[in-house]
This record gives C-alpha cells, structure tokens and sequence, in this order.
C-alpha cells in the first residue's frame, strides 16, 4: 500500500469533526506535481482531507512543504496532476466566491506598514465581505486574544516580528475561512498565543472547519493536527494519525544524555535500542519500552567512558516521531544491524515503510 | 455604533488602502511633494522659452505618472504586498483599477500643485475655462501613463528591471508627447499617436495659455473631469458605512 493511500484511509480520531460522510472532502490532491529545478519542488503527492479535519505536515528544511501549501493555497500552479478544494478544480478556484472560502497565513507577514494593525485587519476582513459590526467585534476579541489590544491602533511599521506574525493570524481567525492554511504558524509566537492558537485550531476542528498547517514544530501539531504527513524529498513519504502514533511512541522512552566533556562513543548493541544518535555532547536514543533499557544504555555508556553529566528520560511524542522519519537516513546508517525505524503495526507499518530510505 | 466611528475603522477597498498607507506617511508624502516641487523648480521659475519649460513639465509629468507606477507595481511585487492583494477575495480588475485609481489621485495632488504654481509663476489668467483646458488632459495624462506603467511593471521581473524599462519608456512617452522630436522616417506613424496623446494636449493647452489664446469648448474635457471625480468619489466612500447596511 501506497503511504499517501494510507493518508485516504486514515480517518481522523482525536478530534471529533461531526458526521464526516455527507461531507466533500476539503482537499484532494493526485500525482501533484511542481518543480522549480532539479530536487525542488514536490512530486506525487497523493493526498485526502476530509471537511473538518486538522492535518498537520512534518518535514525538513527544503523537503517541499511550503510548495505544497503554495499549491493549496493557490498561490502557485502545479505542473502536473490535479489539485481540487471542495471539489472545485484548482485552475477554478480564482473566482472571489471560491477564495473566500479558503485563507493562507505565510511565514512572512506582510502589511501595509502605515496603517495600524486594526486598519491592516479591517480591509482583509471586509475584503472576504464581513460585515462592519462583525469585524469589529472579532476584532477586538482576536486582538484582545493575542495580546495586542493596546497596540492594534499603532502602525504596523512599529510591530516587532511576533506581533506581525499574531496579526497575520489573528486578521485569518477573524474570517474564520472553511480552509485556513497555516505555514509555520508557531514561529515568533510567545507561548500564551501559541495556546490561545491551539485552542482555536482545535474549537474550529468541533465546528468542522478545516485547517492545514505546514511547519517544523511537532509539539504544536500534536495539539492540534487529528493527523500529519512527513514530507521527505519533495514527496509525502508516510501520512498517520497523531493518536495512533502517540500510542505506539508511548510505548517507548526517549533518553537525553549529556557529556560533561564532548566523547565519541560507539552505539552500543542493546536489545530494544531503536535509535541512537550523537551530536557533539549530547546523546539522543530512543529505546523500546522495556523497563531495564535506560539502566542497560547508561552502563554500556559508562563503560565506553562517557562522561555523563545529565540524564532525562521521557515518553515519546510526536517530535520523535518526526526525528525517526525525517532522520531515517541517518538513523538508517547508524541502525545497521536492525531491520526498521518505525515500529510495525498498522497504518503505521506503511508510513513507517515510505519513510525510510531505501 | 454610529456611521463616523463605523467609517473610521479601516479601508474597505484597495483604493483606500493605498490612500491611507500614501498619507499615512508624512515624512514619505513630505518628500514625494517636497522633490517633485523641487524639481519642477527650473521650468517654473527660471527664465526658460515657453516651449522649454513646458517640455519640463510634461517631463516631470510622465516621469512622475509612468515611471512612479512602473516602479511601484514592482516594489509593490517584491515586498509581497501585490501577491497579498491577489490572494484575497477581489477580483484581479477591481485591484487593478483601485492601484491605477490612487496613484493618479497622488500624481495628479502632485502635478497640480507645480501647475498651479506655474500659473502663477508665469501670471496665467485664473479663469474657469483655462482651468478646465489644463485639468481634463492633466487627468487623462496621468490616469493613462499610470494605467500603462502598471501594465509594464507586471510584466517585469524585479526592481531592476522596472527601473530600466520605466526609464527607457518614459523616453519614448516624451517622444509620444511631441516634447522630443521623432525621428524623421517615423513622423508619419507617430503623428497621429501625438496628437490623440493627452500629455500633447496638455502641453499645448499649457502653451496656448502663455500666448493668451483662449481654449477651444469641447466634452471630451469635462466629461473626463467628471468620471474621474465620480471615481474618485465612489471609492472614496464607504458606501456600506453611509447606508448602515448590516
């Protein structure tokens, strides 16, 4: 099976979004393709969002997100294949009628630097037909929200880079579109907005909206994405739903241990060792959840001489199901000796399977 | 909520968000007044022939209409804000018109300012009818030269770009307009671009006025003072607002 036929199946199942059947699906991508030279760009992408679900996409630097949330967002055209947003094609999709329905947020903000953050606000939400009472009162609930109530009148020129990026956020929340693309939306945020944002994700999710965030920060996703897609190489290499792979992750702790002096050690040959990395004093493994692996790793540290200053022992999250996939070439190479990254159950075997490296 | 606070809270157009991002700028809009003065200096005040000083002028014109808005739709590319613009829910004429709209409204604030000056300067007679005789083209020109520079400036590249091409057809608007003269082979073709070139008839109207003739009567003029200000007025206003439509 095909990882992006697994993204068809999945059903989202941490986030309630209604009675799913008698909805269009929100996207639907086949064999997307765009290229912008050779190893840039994002090719077969194969891809379902049903109305109402929050999908999240994981990747590296350069392994194609952004593109692929240009394509959906309309920005670009794809070279080949076929992109349709509530079922309207995507070279149809131009119309005002069609855009209202659907809004990006790009990683860099841009405004009209002279006029205030409100007046910024006002125009984009007038432009998507709200009505003035309407906007105002979203308005000032969104910017009370993101902390910028006393700012909202001052000129966008003055704004530091996290006020930019709340109000590009909060200007999106406000039209409350039925697709709202969010790229890197966590990056610049303090942590009270990045909550206040999450909660929002997840109340637009219960009202069957739906939303597609790009970026690097899998803690974010984790509370808010039903499911996420590991964009690798510009093609989406696995696609699994965040609960199931909590589930599996949970099952396993991850080990931090740092050096009180920089040493290079060999992976030792444990028994449920699944990952294994070292990057200058600090070592990150990922072991199986057998209650003597954390013991059994810092004596085969010990007795290669590894100065241990720290140790932190914690469950799996989402972040490391990232690692695992975005680093399975490297994991790959460092894990020679044992025969997969991700673990083998499910849905899961299959994206574990596009993801790694053959 | 009253109507004026209603009104007050932001654009509810392209047109009025470029207009209030323009103003909203002193120092900018001090400088882009204060230069375009500045310049216009040597064709108003100095001991020139008509004809040279009025050349000028249609020089600052063109330069100030086609280039400024060549290089802004450029700019305006460059820092996102036309990408922006595109991927809300406007219809792509409805912007391009707004753009069109504004910047002219800002050029024609600017070049009516070194045209009144110039009567002045020069003791043109502040009649209605010459008045009449100078704003209709001075319209036309600038709202025409802004349309095209918009057109040029979307299909260049980048700023560089922009700069190059919006120098090179400023050149060639001068040749359109009859201040520079054509060459000979392509007098017969440009003749009649000439004349239908309303920075031509500015310049002649501008010229005619030194001499004390008096303007021919004609509608093209007042009916294109009165689209622009209907234009201009329309969206100006935040009709939704006015009404109270909910």
């Amino acid at each position: 099976m095909e990882a992006t036929a697994v993204a068809r199946a999945a059903e989202p199942e941490r986030r309630p979004g209604g009675d799913r059947e008698k909805r269009v699906p929100a996207i639907v991508a086949r064999a997307l393709a765009r290229a912008y030279g050779p190893g840039k760009g994002v090719e077969d992408i194969d891809l379902e969002i049903p109305e109402g679900e929050c999908f999240g996409i994981l990747g590296r630097n350069g392994s194609g997100k952004s593109t692929l949330t240009r394509l959906l967002s309309g920005t670009e055209a794809a070279d080949s294949g076929s992109l349709a947003v509530f079922g309207v094609p995507a070279r149809l999709r131009g119309s005002p009628a069609m855009k209202r329905r659907s809004c990006a947020v790009f990683d860099r903000s841009v405004f009209w630097e002279n006029l205030s953050g409100r007046e910024n606000a006002y125009f984009f939400a007038r432009s998507y037909g709200m009505e003035d009472g309407e906007i105002q009162e979203r308005l000032a609930f969104f910017f009370d929200l993101a902390g910028m109530d006393e700012r909202a009148s001052d000129k966008v020129a003055e704004y530091s880079f996290g006020m930019r990026r709340k109000l590009g956020i909060l200007e999106a929340l406000a039209v409350d579109p039925d697709l709202l693309i969010l790229d890197e939306p966590s990056i610049g945020l303090d942590a009270a907005f990045k909550l206040s944002l999450t909660a929002q994700i997840r109340e637009r999710t219960e009202r069957g909206k739906t939303t597609w965030i790009s970026g690097n920060d899998p803690e974010f996703l984790e509370g808010t994405a039903s499911r996420v897609g590991f964009m690798e190489k510009g093609r989406l290499a696995a696609c699994a739903g965040v609960g199931e792979l909590l589930r599996d992750l949970r099952k396993t702790q991850t080990v931090l241990v740092e050096a009180e002096v920089p040493t290079r050690v060999d992976r030792p040959a444990l028994p449920g060792l699944r990952a294994f990395e070292q990057d200058g004093d600090t070592i990150s493994a990922v072991i199986d959840g057998d209650p003597f692996g954390v013991p059994r790793l810092m004596d085969a540290l010990v007795r290669q001489g590894f100065p241990i200053r720290t140790i932190e022992v914690r469950r799996g999250n989402l972040r490391d199901a990232f690692l695992l996939r975005t680093l399975a070439r490297t994991l790959a190479r460092l894990l020679a000796r044992t025969p997969a990254v991700m673990p083998a159950s499910g849905r899961d075997t299959e994206g574990a399977r596009h993801g790694v490296p053959r | 909520m009253s109507a004026r606070e209603r009104r007050s809270a932001g654009p509810s157009n392209v047109f009025q968000l470029e207009m209030t991002d323009s103003l909203g700028n002193k120092r900018a809009l001090a400088l882009k007044l204060g230069l375009t003065l500045l310049m216009s200096l040597p064709f108003v005040l100095f001991a020139l022939p008509p004809e040279a000083k009025v050349a000028g002028l249609i020089a600052l014109l063109t330069f100030t209409s086609f280039f400024g808005a060549t290089v802004g739709i450029a700019r305006r590319r460059s820092d996102g804000r036309l990408g922006r613009l595109r991927n809300l829910p406007i219809g792509g004429f409805s912007i391009g018109t707004d753009l069109v709209l504004s910047s002219s409204a800002m050029d024609m604030l600017q070049m009516g300012m070194v045209l009144a000056l110039y009567a002045w300067a020069n003791g043109l007679p502040p009649s209605p009818a010459l008045l009449l005789e100078i704003a209709a083209p001075l319209v036309q020109a600038v709202t025409l030269f802004n349309a095209a520079g918009l057109l040029v400036g979307l299909l260049l590249r980048d700023n560089k770009e922009a700069h190059l091409a919006g120098a090179l057809c400023v050149g060639l608007l001068l040749v359109l307009s009859g201040q520079i003269p054509a060459p000979a082979t392509a007098q017969a073709i440009m003749a009649p671009a000439i004349r239908l070139n309303p920075a031509f008839r500015l310049a002649q109207a501008l010229l005619g006025a030194g001499k004390g003739l008096s303007p021919a009567p004609g509608l093209l003029g007042p009916m294109s003072l009165v689209v622009m200000a209907a234009a201009l007025i329309q969206r100006s206003v935040d009709w939704r607002a006015v009404f109270g439509r909910r």
